[in-house]
């Protein structure tokens, strides 16, 4: 009993524990609902989709940020906001959406192959829409400038539209000086929202009916907003529309409402009653106060208002010209904030204006796709693997040091080890195949480890060894033992660092779990089972 | 198990010629690695099916799309895997060298005509602009008829930029075309009950292969200098490095005797084994040449009963994975598990017969000046 008692009283091994504990706590615990596993896994684990994206030539990390950007922005209209893009090498992009079956593969290819619809509306007019753009001259060079003057940060961006487009600009914005231009990408036509009026007031700035509907106008398709409460009826509301916005949380929210739409045929599937269900941050307009003091709306991503700069005065005369400027200034509150948010500003702008289309063509490749039912067996069958692999470990420790006593710790503490680093790349991390193949090579390793200090726990002392007191007797082969596990240990992590830092994305994970690991090992593990293997083998440790 | 030290023998020292003689014999099948479609290129589709399989015929069917195809297959209590290897189609990646030529040309074009715009805008014109922007437009015209000649399709109507971007269309439609012609020529032969197909271009593969190249290089350099920090001395260092490089050097063979294709989840592995043969080495070499106590040989004999156990966990665990990765066909896994044993397996002759005997007769010499000085 003292044996344990001791152990337990030891710092490294409460350490272990309490690691241990958190673990667990991070694995099953975040949801609150311990009986779901909620690391986020690869999609061989959970299914879903990767599909690899060809870009026509390489292309220098800016530009692949652009399109990174771009596919992201446009991937969300599509409600599939779980998606991950990112970029392999210079000529590739994978977009990986989970839990999603091949029907994802056709969004994503039309996304890819169309442009998006960019619409500039000024007084409920139509100024320019898509086709007037031109779309090799949006920003780019001296078109695009980000500066800090007095600190304050910035933005220009210039584009050049076509000469029918431009008349057409001139038409509509005459004498509309400091009027505001909604920006649109994808406006939804024949639309309406329905909003809850709860939400709508949660705005930390007061909007007025009037600046709503002024942002929802234009000539002949004026979006229409309902103020939902448990009271409405959308029946008449809906007679002869063809898009629906509304909250994904409305249905749980207003189910009466709710089911009022959907009553009327309106579904997610359908495409000539449309229902998109947007997240509820995407429901609330953000706004700004113009420099003459009125309020102007500038985003409201559910409608795909993206941005809404005020009208120079010089564009209001009539005069035609092609060429465009759009200014504004970076939020945030000091100069290297607002600096920052003037470059995103003119990414989306960017974006906004040539209708989300991307600064290189692509092809997009064949897909790897993972049933969910698969990816289930597939993590299933990882986890036997895990469970043999530690068996068989255990089995080759009974048979070399005949005493479970020895074999016990070893392979409990082996297990911490994978636990710990299974909850901590699944946290901050995904947990994919190649992680999970990285997890199960602890098993090898981080047992070779436990070894190591064991033998030299057991060792017999040589006739020229001095006899030493217990507690120092421990501590020499204590530090012999760490001497050969640190050397180890960093060689092992010096061997995967240029994978990890490589872009080879596909197997990366495998080098980052395998650190983690052996990290884990290194500062919390084998402390506590060089204590544990002591007390056991009968060493005073104090 | 009582095994007598062999480091007590008097002709320890040719223990090395083994390991040397094993390292000379992979070197001879290092060449035939097989390469993995991740750093080949080309198509790999894996099937699951249920019932027999006629490879000869599958094969048959299958040369109409590719020069080179390759079916494996791997029978197990739950059903039979197929493996199914196609070298890139000669014609789709000629089409699409030629569809990113015509793409560039067809946004030079556009670049011509906005500046072309802007000096009409200026209302100055310019004939030099103006030909230049027709004879672009011809030229993509010509390079959009090349490629419809590759892809055996007619040319569509339509003007410089409406080709490029049906040609786009068109590409991509012809390569999903093929995917699904292939999986239905399959299909009539095999009964498929899931699938995978992956497809890697030809510029990708080329950019796995240099970067696992840098990758294994780099990773190498690295262990090499943290060798020489820990050991400040030349030869235990190059003892322990040459027990990893032919640790490595006698795995490749293997995998080159085996067909075991050299991919991405392979070279992570090699990279693994690096580490982890490194471990034995380290160990062995610490306690021979930095320790004092008792005689050399017998502290090289301790090690080695440390290290046979490390080597056989190492395989156990492995061996674990491989097998349930051989019976569930997860080729990632199975791969992964059979380097890794292959490894842990060569690891006993690099280190218990090549670095060993190197580091003991160091020590050896070094105790007997020091004995000599004293």
């Amino acid at each position: 009993m003292t044996v344990l008692t001791n152990i337990l009283r030891n710092r490294q091994v409460q350490i272990m524990l309490v690691v241990t504990l958190f673990s667990f706590a991070l694995i099953f615990l975040r949801d609150l609902n311990p009986l779901t596993l909620d690391s986020n896994l690869g999609i061989e684990f959970v299914g879903g989709v990767r599909i690899p994206v060809s870009l026509e030539r390489g292309v220098d990390s800016d530009t692949m940020a652009t399109m990174v950007d771009t596919i992201k922005l446009r991937i969300n209209k599509y409600g599939l906001s779980q998606a991950i893009v990112r970029p392999l090498g210079d000529s590739e992009i994978t977009v990986e959406i989970p839990q999603a079956d091949s029907s994802v593969i056709k969004s994503v290819e039309q996304l890819l192959r169309e442009q998006g619809r960019f619409e500039a509306i000024v007084d409920g007019r139509q100024a320019l829409n898509g086709s007037d753009i031109m779309t090799s001259a949006v920003g780019g060079g001296g078109n695009e400038q980000v500066t800090v003057e007095n600190g304050i940060g910035k933005w220009q961006l210039g584009f050049a539209a076509s000469r029918e487009g431009a008349e057409k600009f001139a038409r509509v914005a005459k004498g509309k000086a400091y009027y505001p231009v909604f920006m649109f990408l994808d406006r939804p036509a024949s639309a309406v929202i329905v909003i809850e009026k709860a939400l709508l007031n949660s705005t930390t700035v007061f909007l007025n009916d009037k600046t709503v509907r002024e942002t929802l106008a234009k000539q002949g398709d004026d979006i229409q907003i309902v103020y939902a409460d448990s009271t409405t009826n959308l029946t008449q509301m809906l007679e002869g529309k063809i898009v629906v916005v509304m909250d994904s949380a409305l249905p749980t929210k207003l189910p009466q409402v709710y089911a009022q739409a959907v009553a009327l045929g309106f579904t997610p599937e359908n495409a000539s009653r449309h229902l998109l269900l947007k997240p509820s941050a995407d429901m609330l307009p953000s706004s700004y106060q113009t420099e003459r003091g009125e309020t102007v709306i500038n985003e409201w991503r559910a409608l795909g208002l993206l941005s809404g700069p005020t009208l120079s005065p010089g564009l209001a005369d009539g005069y035609v010209s092609q060429f465009y400027q759009v200014t504004g200034s970076g939020r945030g509150a000091t100069a290297e904030e607002q600096r920052v948010s003037a470059v995103e500003e003119i990414k989306l702008l960017k974006t906004v204006i040539s209708g989300g289309k991307l600064p290189v063509s692509t092809v997009v490749g064949s897909a790897y796709s993972v049933a969910p039912s698969l990816g289930k067996q597939i993590l299933r069958y990882s986890a036997l693997g895990i469970l043999l692999s530690v068996a068989i470990v255990a089995l080759l420790m009974i048979l070399r040091y005949r005493k479970p006593i020895i074999a016990i710790p070893i392979i409990l503490v082996n297990s911490i080890e994978m636990l710990v680093t299974l909850a901590v790349i699944g946290t901050i991390g995904t947990v994919d195949l190649a992680a999970m193949a990285g997890i199960i090579t602890l098993i090898g390793t981080g047992v070779d480890d436990q070894i190591i200090i064991t033998d030299e726990m057991l060792r017999k002392k040589r006739d020229d060894e001095p006899e030493q007191a217990p507690a120092q007797d421990f501590r020499a082969r204590i530090g012999r033992a760490f001497e050969v596990v640190m050397t180890v240990a960093s060689v092992a992590i010096v061997a995967q660092l240029p994978l990890f830092f490589s872009e080879l994305v596909e197997i990366r994970g495998f080098a980052f779990s395998y650190i983690i690991g052996v990290l884990v090992g290194v500062f919390i593990t084998r402390p506590a089972f060089g204590v544990i293997i002591s007390e056991l083998l009968g060493h005073k440790t104090q | 198990m009582k095994l007598p030290n062999p480091y007590e023998h008097p002709n320890y020292r040719f223990m090395i010629l083994l390991p040397l003689a094993l390292v000379a014999i992979s070197l001879f099948f290092i060449p035939n690695i097989p390469k993995g479609v991740d750093l080949k290129g080309g198509t790999l589709i894996s099937i699951q099916a249920s019932g027999s399989v006629d490879v000869a015929a599958l094969k048959a069917s299958l040369l109409k799309y590719s020069d080179n195809v390759d079916v494996r297959t791997v029978s197990s209590p739950v059903g039979t895997g197929l493996e199914i290897e196609l070298e890139s189609s000669p014609m789709l990646s000629q089409a699409e060298e030629k569809l990113s030529g015509l793409l560039s040309l067809d946004r030079e074009l556009s670049d011509a005509e906005i500046e072309l715009g802007a000096e009409l805008a200026k209302n100055v014109t310019l004939q030099a602009q103006q030909d230049r922007v027709n004879a672009l437009r011809q030229r993509v015209s010509a390079e959009a008829g090349v490629f419809y000649t590759i892809i055996q399709t007619p040319l569509p109507a339509g003007d410089a930029h409406a080709l490029a971007k049906t040609a786009q269309q068109d590409f991509a439609d012809a390569r999903q075309k093929q995917s699904d012609d292939i999986l239905a020529a399959i299909q009539t032969l095999v009964k498929v009950d899931s699938y995978s197909f992956k497809q890697i271009g030809s510029s990708l593969s080329k950019f796995f292969v240099t970067k696992t190249q840098q990758v294994v290089l780099l990773s190498f350099l690295l262990c090499a200098i943290i060798v020489f920090i820990v050991f400040r001395s030349l030869v235990p260092s190059i003892a322990v490095l040459s027990g990893a490089i032919s640790d490595v050097c006698i795995t490749a063979g293997a995998m080159g005797l085996l067909g075991i294709p050299l991919s991405l989840a392979t070279v992570a592995t090699l990279l693994m084994l690096i580490g982890f043969s490194l471990d034995t080495d380290i160990m062995l070499t610490i306690r021979v040449f930095k320790r004092k106590e008792g005689k050399a040989s017998d502290r090289a004999y301790d090690a080695m009963k440390t290290g046979f156990l490390m080597n056989l966990t190492t395989m156990g665990a492995f061996g674990a994975l491989l097998l349930i990765a051989y019976w569930l066909q997860i080729p990632t896994y199975s791969e992964i598990g059979a380097v890794a044993v292959i490894g842990a397996f060569a690891d006993f002759f690099a280190t218990w017969f090549l670095n060993a005997p190197v580091i003991l007769m160091a020590t050896q010499r070094k105790d007997a000046a020091k004995a000599q000085v004293q």
